[in-house]
């Protein structure tokens, strides 16, 4: 039998992490707040299923993401949506002329390497995912951070099509290359 | 010969699934040609090896945190429920 530690440690040990983490998927700070007390409940009713097979940590995170993904998917079915991203993103009209070739300069980043070592590096990948649209956003997180497949993430977000999903992963990565561009790269100066 | 506009889109989806053989014979032939997109191509690449490091570096990020308000909340909501 594998014991966890005393919870009312919980909000001190973990509060902060889990915060991030929900606040990081959902950009609310009231929401993430919420998530986290429903995380640590629903780990009270369940401590005796926890296995012990990886750290209280991990193990508290995992209840999270699952809690996230519920949330995300009755967001998804309470709220219609319309994925404007997929006829018309100004990104692109701006990116490309009218016979398709490049009209701004796609500029070599300079060690992209080193700046991993950057905390704020991290702070600036960030806020460029918190900078895009919400639906975006939440594509991000399910197919990058989560890793889910694309069958899975059609579902959870009500895509009709898979075609509209790879055209909406491509305009999310189109996004976060030019805000890293501009955020980061562009002014790292050289 | 596909655009650029429709080369970026196949270096995308390489990310997600495997293209068709034409699809990576035409991607292929324009790279060859297009410094732009090879460029392109390298910075997705990029991203989506630092993507699956975020995660760690989020529980970092000390520029978000909860209120001693919010810890003493959790505190109690935890106390009246165990």
């Amino acid at each position: 039998m594998h014991r966890l530690s005393d919870s009312n440690t919980w909000p001190d040990q973990y509060g902060d992490i889990l915060y991030r983490h929900a606040y990081f998927r959902l950009r609310d700070a009231m929401q993430a707040e919420e998530m986290v007390q429903e995380t640590f409940l629903a780990a009270l009713k369940s401590s005796d299923r926890f296995a012990g097979k990886s750290s209280e940590k991990t193990w508290l995170i995992g209840i999270l993401k699952h809690k996230i993904v519920d949330h995300i998917r009755k967001a998804v079915r309470e709220r219609p949506h319309e994925d404007e991203h997929i006829i018309f993103d100004p990104l692109e009209q701006e990116s490309f002329d009218g016979r398709g070739h490049w009209q701004i300069d796609v500029k070599q980043w300079t060690h992209p390497d080193a700046s991993l070592e950057q905390q704020q590096f991290w702070q600036t990948l960030e806020a460029c995912v918190a900078r895009l649209p919400q639906r975006l956003a939440t594509l991000f997180i399910l197919r990058e951070i989560d890793n889910l497949d694309s069958e899975t993430i059609c579902q959870e977000m009500a895509l009709s099509s898979t075609n509209n999903l790879w055209t909406m992963l491509s305009r999310m990565r189109m996004r976060l290359r030019q805000c890293l561009d501009q955020q980061w790269f562009g002014k790292l100066g050289h | 010969m596909i655009t650029c506009k429709q080369a970026t889109q196949l270096i995308s989806e390489k990310l997600d699934r495997d293209l068709g053989l034409w699809q990576r014979l035409s991607l292929k032939f324009h790279l060859f040609l297009c410094r732009y997109c090879r460029k392109y191509a390298r910075q997705l690449d990029f991203l989506r090896s630092v993507c699956t490091q975020l995660d760690q570096h989020i529980e970092c990020n000390d520029q978000h945190s909860l209120s001693p308000e919010s810890k003493q909340k959790l505190k109690a909501a935890i106390k009246n429920e165990s």
